[in-house]
Order: structure tokens, then C-alpha cells, then sequence
């Protein structure tokens, strides 16, 4: 593969539509990583290992069987279900690991993730019978859309759910931007996040604070998990973290790790740096030492990471 | 009965102790000033008021109800307010928004109510009304304490603790935040105030000094001007 | 092997007591005696079963690694993510200058150590700019970057069949090189307390409770900061050729994600509960995780607990999936993380502390000061 043999398709077009859906999952758990960042000043290592458990839980609840018993719930309750699952696990992790460790340095907290995140994985494997795992279907393989739909785009085409994992993070992003500008309950993450003491005098609960943040960290992170596993391959324990978790910590940090648009953008630009060193370099792992040089350049020239806003 | 009792307060910051004990009351609709050199222990007193520390021994009252016990959100909402010290408004979000925050605790009144309070706000302070989308952190530090006494007003308290209002300030400025100060009583609400600025004085119905976390001197604010000699000993000044 | 044992710890020994009002007598000199004989036989066992042996050594070799990221950790309060990098690093170097240069066994477990050392000290560059959250991250992606990329290359790889290495014939059996392993963490370990009590520890303490303060007393954050990294890199580059020669084959496998990342976990939760800063402490726990994955295999596969497990209604149906061991290990050391961290920082060690300043020649005491030497560097204060 070298320049002088373009292939525009696979090798400008194609790169540019999956770098964008694979972006989309980096940004999702980017969103999430910046919204607990700003609320307790830490990145959450668990943070990819929420959208595992949500998905795992939604394959072996639209077909599987938990602890011997075989069930099979509609693909949209199952998906619900995962949500929830993968939401509660976040909710857990702030009353058991977060909470006592409020007031304790900040990396005794990062430690305290990275436990959560080994727990996590070790449950799945325990609890989930591994050897016949296969893949949640998709939006297409469920009949929720049209498989025959195809749009081309840069000389590709692309599948219904590929746009359907974009449309989620922009609606994501949307949501998130429009929750801490116009909601009561945003605006006192915001609050709690900049001067902890004066929400205090406000009269806002900093625990309550705490725990909703990291509610809708778990929930955006399981539905990073939903929509980056639907119709993949593989589905094992652990996957988004090894998946996603990397890409989504470069993209909030690219971003300036307070900034929901910032973590958008930064996951987008993550993933065309994957697609696109994947289809100009051929060396094993180039996708992650590409991307391991881009932070790392960007951390030296911005030691406090690019767009740093706090809205 | 006193609209806010103080008794035999005792408490401190991890183990050490600040607070040796202190006993005091603020009449309703009247103004307190403490008084105290840094480290007395005034700072410390408002906090433990306010909801901020817990106190290890003694009891706040308001209105003959226990308030220590409670967090500093449950203080609030009970009726005290704290524009506390260093200002500490919300720098990245608008003056409006943290008006409004200011009235978290308020959120039964309606939408109506907090704009009209706002509004009253806006009245004490005009500066703020000409800065209301301005970002907080980007004011000057003058604008920021009277952010930060609106906000506490915001929460329509019936107690209003007021921590250092002219530290850092112009003696002008300092002037005209005391003045608004005494309107905000005026219009029925009871103020303490944390002070180093004599200046405050004619303000106050009533005087309190401390000294090493004792209160040493409690009585009406005429009579502490008029003796000069009080003056000059707890506060270095003639 | 016993005389190494006895020669890692004695001088140890001397220095405290020396410093000490307090007088051994000389029962007191003979109960410690027969408690150190009772070490070296504990230590020793293991020689006779070849293949309990080969776990062993892995088990010195978690130890070993758990020492050179407490040093990073530990004693400069920076937390890594990625050391997984630098054990495969040392095991990629080892096995391929033996496979493809020849050279002898000793040699290239040099190289090993000169590559990490060199690579570790490049990190340190890194970290001296950016620091906290921020390097935890640059340490993650550089431990899953090198080891999916540099250790997977076909020219490390031996086409990607494995490396494979064989000791020399006097360390054939798995019980001789469980023995080199050990001797190996007696040196480190030996040499990791006399860090600790030099004016390097001092410094490197300074640093991590206050670089700008350490600075003002004329400490060069520079130096030391470089130090610390290159001295981590370097025992993980030690770990790493005892690894390859362990296995006799080198293998990007068991460094790649998901394993690797797995094993950079792992190296963290070592640390920390065995308690940050605490060598002891760190060993033990290194040790503890080494052998508890095959200790826990070999319960579930006993024949007892199999046939009774696979008789229990809801266990039944997972019982015959062989991963499960590894993972209850795993859950077991995040467990052991989490309440570390919220109920005991001082971990492992501060548990360990009465029994091994009783030792070093000290009273027996179950709360010390913990003011002489080692004990004022083994804070488990880690900053931000």
C-alpha cells in the first residue's frame, strides 16, 4: 500500500465513514469520561466497562440463559434492560468505591476505577457462560430496519445501523450540551464542579450531585456499549474496555477533558486517526501507536489538553 | 426569644480546635458585626453556623430550632444564608445562573418568585443587571462580592451571614457594599457580618469581638464606637 | 541458596541494630535465627517440585515486578498503567538476542535490562511534563501500543511462532531457576531498601510530597524523577529475561491486551495491597497474586470439589469452563484493592511492619513510630 496507488474508495472514502462511526463510540465514552471529570477531577477507567456490562446483559437477555435458565425478551427489552444494568453498575460503583474515597487524593480515586474495572470484568466471566457467546444483533438483524438500506457516502456505502451509532452520539452530544445549559440539575453539576463549597451554600447535596453524575456516566457508557457491540462480531468480558476505553480517553483529553463538544470532536478526529493508519500503514498495532503519538504529542505542546472550556 | 442563638460552640478542624466555646445571640432584624483579628476564629464561627463544619459541642439555634446537626444544604433551607469568604462565586457560569442557583433551596416558589428576586438583587446591586451574562469569574473582584451576597440573598434567608464583605475592596466600594447591606436589612432580613473594616460600624445594632476563638466582647455597636479605647485594643485603630 | 538469603538480609540487620538503644539477648538473637532458617526453608521448598517450582518462579517474578512499579508508584506517586510493557519489553529483548545472536544466557538478560532501562528513562522524560491523571494515561497507551505493535513484529516473533529459548544445562530443571529468581528479588530487594535509606529515598520522598518545596532545598526534580523511572524500567527489564528463560519461549501473547492490560491491573493491585511505598508488603502480595490463580486451579480441579460442584444446581452449568479460576483470582484482587483502599492504606505492610522490625532486631511491638530509616519512607501517601 503506498500513495502512488490510490484507491480513493478503500482508502479515502471508506476510512472517512468508519473512522466517523468508530468515532462516534470513542465520543460517547468521552462524553461520559468528561462528565465525571468535571464532577470529581478523575478519569474513570470503568468508564468503557459499563457499556460491557449493559451489553453482555442485553445478549443474554434477548437470548440466552442466566444461571441455567433460558429466556428470550424482545431485542428492545433487552436493550432496556442492558441499559439499566449497565446504569446501575455505575450508580453502584459511586455508593461503594466513590463515596469513601471522596475526600481522598485524586489518584487513590483513578485506583480505585481501575478496581472497579477488574471486578467488572471478572464478574462478567463469572457470570456469563463465555463459550456460547456470539453478538447482540443489530437494529437490522432484529428486523428494526430496512437491511436492504444503503446510503453512499464518499464513494462507500454505509448500513442503516453505521448512521444509527452517529445520529446516537449527536443526539447524545445534543442532550448532553442542552442538559448542563438549560436544566436545573446540570447547571448544579456545574455548580459542584467549580466551587464545591459555595453549591453547599446554595443548599445543593454534593452526594446527590455525585450520584446523578455518575448515573448518567454509567448511561452513556452503556449506551456506547449497545450500539458499538450491536452486530459485531465478538462479544466477550472486558471488550469495550479493550476496545474503546484507550480511544475514549484520547478523544476526551483531545478534546480538553471539560468540553462536551470537546469530547465530540476529539472522539470523531480518534477515530479517522484509526481508520485512516489502518489504511495507509500495514505494521501490527499501527492504529494504536498512531493514536498513542497524537496524545502524546498534544499532551507535550498542551500540557492541560486542547479546548479546555468548562461548559 | 433571639432569632439566632449561639451556645457554648465548640469546634475546630480535624482535631485541632478552634472554637473554644462561644455564646451569643442576634436579635430579628438587626445587624451583627464580628469583629477579631485573622485567626480569631470568625471565619470558623460562620462556617459552623452556616452548616460547613460540625459542631462538636454547644448548639445553633433559629427561631428556638436546632439548626447545628444539619448540613450546610439543610441550613439553607432552614433560613440561613452565607456569602462566604473569598467570595467563591461560580466563575464559569453567568452572574444570572448563579443568581439562580442561588435560590437552589426555593424551588416549591416557582419559576415567578426566583425572577422576581433576581430582580430584587438587581435593585441592591445595578452593577449586576448591567453584567448579568457576563461570566462570574471574569468580574472584577468588587462585582464578585456583591455577586456573591446576591446569591445568598437569593435563598430569601432570614438570617444572612456575610463573611469578610470588604476584603480587598476600595474603602468606596467597601462603603457602598455595607450600604447595601443595610438595605438588604432594612427590608427584614437579619444580618451577620464577618468585618476587619471599622467602617462597618454605624451599620450595627450590635458588636461582637473575638480573640483565640473566644468571643470577648458582645454588646450594641454605639456604645463600642463611642469607647475609643475598645477600638484601639481589639482592633488596632483609633 | 540458603547462604543468599541469609547474605541478602544480614547487613540489614547490622545498620538498625546498630542505631538502636535497645538490646538483643541472646535468646532474642537465636529465636530470629531459627525464624530466618524457617524463611530459607519456606523458600527453598519449592526446589523439590519441578513443576510447582515453575510457578513459584512466576510468583518471584509478579514479586519482582511488584517492586519496580512501587518504585514509580510507590516512591514517586505517579501511577502506571502500562508496566506489562516493560516486563514483555525485557522478555522480547532476552529471548531474541539469545534466539538470534547466541549470545549467553547472562549476556542477553543484560540487554534485556540496558533496553527497558533506556526505554523507562524516555518515559521519565515524558514524565517530567506531564504528570498525574494525564501520565497514568500516556503509561496506558504506552504499554498497549508497545506491546500490540513492537512485540508483535514477525522479526521478534520468530514469524509469529513464538521464540523459543532453552537454559543452559546446569539451570535445565524449573527448581534451579526458581532459585536463580529468588536470589535475584533478594538483590533487588536488598538493594530497593538501601535506596530507600539513602539520600536518594530522602529526595524522592521530598519530591512526591512537595516537588516545588523538594526543589527549593536544592533537590533536582530532574535527576531523581529520571532515576526513580530508570531503576523501575531496569527491575522490569530483570523480571522480564527471568520470565522468557522461565517459560523458555517468548511469546507476544501474554503481554497483548486483553492480556497484557490484565497484568498491568494486576501490577497495580500488587502495589497497592501490599501497600504503596511498603516493600515488604509489595513482595508478599506479589507472591500471594503469583500463586493464587494455579493454587485456585488446582482447588476447583480437585476431584473432591469437582464432582461436588458440578452436582450444585445453579454452579453446575458453569463449572466445566476452564477460565473461571483465573477470574476469581482477579475478582479476589480487586476486592482485596478495593478495601485497601477504603479500610487499610497502609495495605499488606502495615500489617507485616510488627513482624519484620521484630527481624530487624527490634522489639515486638504492634504499634511503632515508625520514625527510624525505612519505615519514615514507607508512606502510603500517594499525591495527585
Amino acid at each position: 500500500m503506498t500513495l502512488l496507488a490510490l484507491d480513493p474508495q478503500t482508502q479515502l472514502g471508506q476510512p472517512l465513514v468508519l473512522g466517523i462511526i468508530e468515532g462516534s463510540v470513542y465520543g460517547l465514552i468521552a462524553l461520559g469520561l468528561v462528565l465525571l471529570y468535571k464532577s470529581n477531577r478523575i478519569f474513570n477507567f470503568a468508564q468503557a466497562e459499563f457499556g460491557t456490562i449493559a451489553a453482555l446483559t442485553a445478549y443474554f437477555g434477548y437470548n440466552g440463559s442466566l444461571f441455567g435458565i433460558p429466556w428470550h425478551m424482545p431485542w428492545l427489552v433487552a436493550v432496556f434492560v442492558g441499559i439499566l444494568l449497565g446504569t446501575l453498575s455505575a450508580v453502584l460503583t459511586e455508593r461503594l468505591v466513590i463515596r469513601p474515597l471522596f475526600h481522598q487524593p485524586k489518584v487513590i480515586m483513578v485506583v480505585g476505577t481501575v478496581g472497579v474495572l477488574l471486578a467488572s470484568i471478572a464478574v462478567e466471566y463469572l457470570v456469563f457462560p463465555t463459550k456460547d457467546t456470539a453478538s447482540l444483533p443489530s437494529v437490522t438483524d432484529v428486523g428494526l430496519t430496512d437491511p436492504a438500506f444503503r446510503v453512499g457516502f464518499a464513494g462507500y456505502n454505509v448500513a442503516w445501523e453505521q448512521v444509527l451509532t452517529l445520529f446516537v452520539l449527536i443526539a447524545m452530544a445534543l442532550g448532553a450540551a442542552a442538559f448542563f445549559r438549560y436544566s436545573r440539575q446540570g447547571t448544579a453539576i456545574l455548580a459542584v464542579s467549580q466551587e464545591p463549597t459555595a453549591a453547599a451554600t446554595v443548599g445543593i447535596s454534593i452526594s446527590r450531585v455525585s450520584l446523578l453524575t455518575w448515573t448518567l456516566a454509567g448511561f452513556l457508557g452503556s449506551v456506547a456499549g449497545i450500539v458499538s457491540i450491536g452486530g459485531a462480531p465478538l462479544l466477550v468480558p472486558g471488550i469495550m474496555t479493550g476496545t474503546a476505553l484507550v480511544g475514549g480517553i484520547t478523544a476526551a483529553v483531545l478534546g480538553g477533558v471539560t468540553s462536551m463538544p470537546g469530547a465530540f470532536v476529539g472522539g470523531l478526529l480518534v477515530g479517522l486517526v484509526h481508520q485512516y493508519t489502518q489504511a495507509f500503514f500495514s505494521f501490527p498495532g499501527a492504529q494504536n501507536v498512531m493514536v498513542g503519538l497524537v496524545l502524546l504529542i498534544v499532551l507535550l505542546s498542551f500540557p492541560r489538553g486542547l479546548l479546555g472550556s468548562e461548559t | 426569644m433571639a432569632l439566632l442563638e449561639v451556645e457554648g460552640l465548640r469546634t475546630g478542624y480535624g482535631a485541632l480546635p478552634v472554637l473554644q466555646g462561644i455564646t451569643f445571640s442576634v436579635e430579628e432584624g438587626e445587624t451583627a458585626v464580628l469583629f477579631g483579628l485573622n485567626g480569631a476564629g470568625k471565619t470558623t464561627t460562620v462556617n459552623a453556623i452556616a452548616g460547613l463544619l460540625p459542631a462538636w459541642e454547644g448548639q445553633v439555634r433559629l427561631d428556638g430550632q436546632a439548626i447545628s446537626g444539619l448540613d450546610a444544604p439543610r441550613v439553607v433551607a432552614a433560613g440561613v444564608g452565607l456569602s462566604p469568604e473569598g467570595r467563591r462565586v461560580f466563575p464559569a457560569l453567568t452572574v444570572l445562573t448563579n443568581l439562580r442557583l442561588g435560590a437552589w433551596t426555593r424551588k416549591r416558589d416557582g419559576k415567578k418568585a426566583v425572577e422576581e428576586a433576581v430582580e430584587q438583587v438587581f435593585s441592591y446591586f445595578p452593577r449586576l443587571e448591567e453584567r448579568k451574562d457576563q461570566l462570574a469569574g471574569t468580574m472584577s473582584g468588587g462585582e464578585q462580592q456583591m455577586l456573591a451576597i446576591g446569591r445568598a440573598v437569593m435563598s430569601r434567608p432570614r438570617v444572612l451571614l456575610i463573611d469578610e464583605a470588604s476584603l480587598g475592596l476600595s474603602p468606596k466600594l467597601a462603603q457602598t457594599v455595607f450600604e447595601v447591606v443595610s438595605k438588604i436589612n432594612d427590608d427584614g432580613t437579619t444580618v451577620l457580618i464577618v468585618e476587619q473594616n471599622v467602617g462597618v460600624l454605624p451599620y450595627a445594632d450590635q458588636a461582637l469581638i473575638m480573640e483565640k476563638g473566644t468571643l470577648t466582647y458582645d454588646g450594641r455597636g454605639a456604645e463600642l464606637e463611642k469607647s475609643g479605647d475598645l477600638r484601639k485594643t481589639y482592633l488596632g485603630t483609633s | 541458596m540458603t547462604a543468599v538469603a541469609q547474605a541478602g538480609t544480614q547487613p540489614g540487620t547490622e545498620t538498625v541494630v546498630a542505631g538502636s538503644h535497645w538490646r538483643l539477648s541472646g535468646t532474642g538473637i537465636a529465636a530470629r535465627g531459627l525464624a530466618y532458617l524457617g524463611l530459607a526453608v519456606v523458600l527453598f521448598l519449592p526446589w523439590f517440585a519441578t513443576d510447582f517450582s515453575k510457578t513459584c518462579s512466576l510468583a518471584v517474578i509478579y514479586a519482582l515486578m511488584g517492586l519496580s512499579l512501587n518504585i514509580v508508584v510507590g516512591y514517586t506517586g505517579q501511577l502506571s498503567l502500562g508496566h506489562q510493557g516493560f516486563l514483555g519489553l525485557g522478555a522480547l529483548v532476552t529471548a531474541n538476542v539469545v534466539f538470534q545472536a547466541h549470545l549467553p544466557i547472562w549476556l542477553a538478560m543484560a540487554f534485556g535490562v540496558l533496553a527497558t532501562t533506556a526505554v523507562a528513562l524516555v518515559l521519565g522524560l515524558v514524565a517530567l511534563r506531564i504528570t498525574g491523571l494525564y501520565l497514568s494515561l500516556i503509561t496506558l497507551v504506552f504499554g498497549s501500543a508497545i506491546s500490540s505493535s513492537l512485540f508483535a513484529l514477525a522479526r521478534f516473533t520468530d514469524n509469529n511462532s513464538g521464540v523459543k529459548i532453552s537454559r543452559p544445562s546446569y539451570l535445565a530443571d524449573n527448581g534451579d531457576w526458581y532459585l536463580v529468581c529468588v536470589a535475584v528479588l533478594l538483590v533487588i530487594f536488598y538493594l530497593d531498601y538501601r535506596l530507600t535509606v539513602s539520600k536518594v529515598g530522602r529526595a524522592l520522598l521530598a519530591l512526591k510530597e512537595n516537588e516545588r518545596v523538594a526543589e527549593a532545598f536544592g533537590i533536582g526534580v530532574t535527576a531523581y524523577k529520571l532515576l526513580a523511572f530508570a531503576l523501575s524500567g531496569a527491575i522490569a527489564g530483570l523480571a522480564g529475561g527471568l520470565y522468557a528463560f522461565r517459560g523458555e519461549l517468548y511469546s507476544e501473547k501474554d503481554f497483548q491486551d486483553p492480556n497484557g492490560f490484565t497484568l498491568a491491573l494486576l501490577f497495580v493491585v500488587m502495589c497497592v495491597v501490599g501497600g504503596l511505598g511498603n516493600r515488604l508488603g509489595v513482595v508478599v502480595a506479589g507472591l500471594f497474586f503469583g500463586l493464587i490463580n494455579e493454587l485456585l486451579d488446582d482447588l476447583f480441579y480437585w476431584h473432591a470439589v469437582r464432582s461436588w460442584m458440578q452436582h450444585v444446581p445453579l454452579l453446575g452449568s458453569y463449572y466445566d469452563s476452564d477460565v473461571k479460576a483465573s477470574y476469581l483470582a482477579s475478582l479476589i484482587g480487586a476486592l482485596l484493592l478495593l478495601q485497601t483502599l477504603i479500610f487499610n492504606r497502609g495495605g499488606l505492610g502495615a500489617q507485616l511492619r510488627p513482624i519484620a522490625r521484630w527481624m530487624t532486631g527490634h522489639r515486638f511491638e504492634l504499634h511503632d513510630e515508625g520514625g527510624s530509616g525505612p519505615a519514615a519512607v514507607e508512606g502510603s501517601s500517594v499525591r495527585a
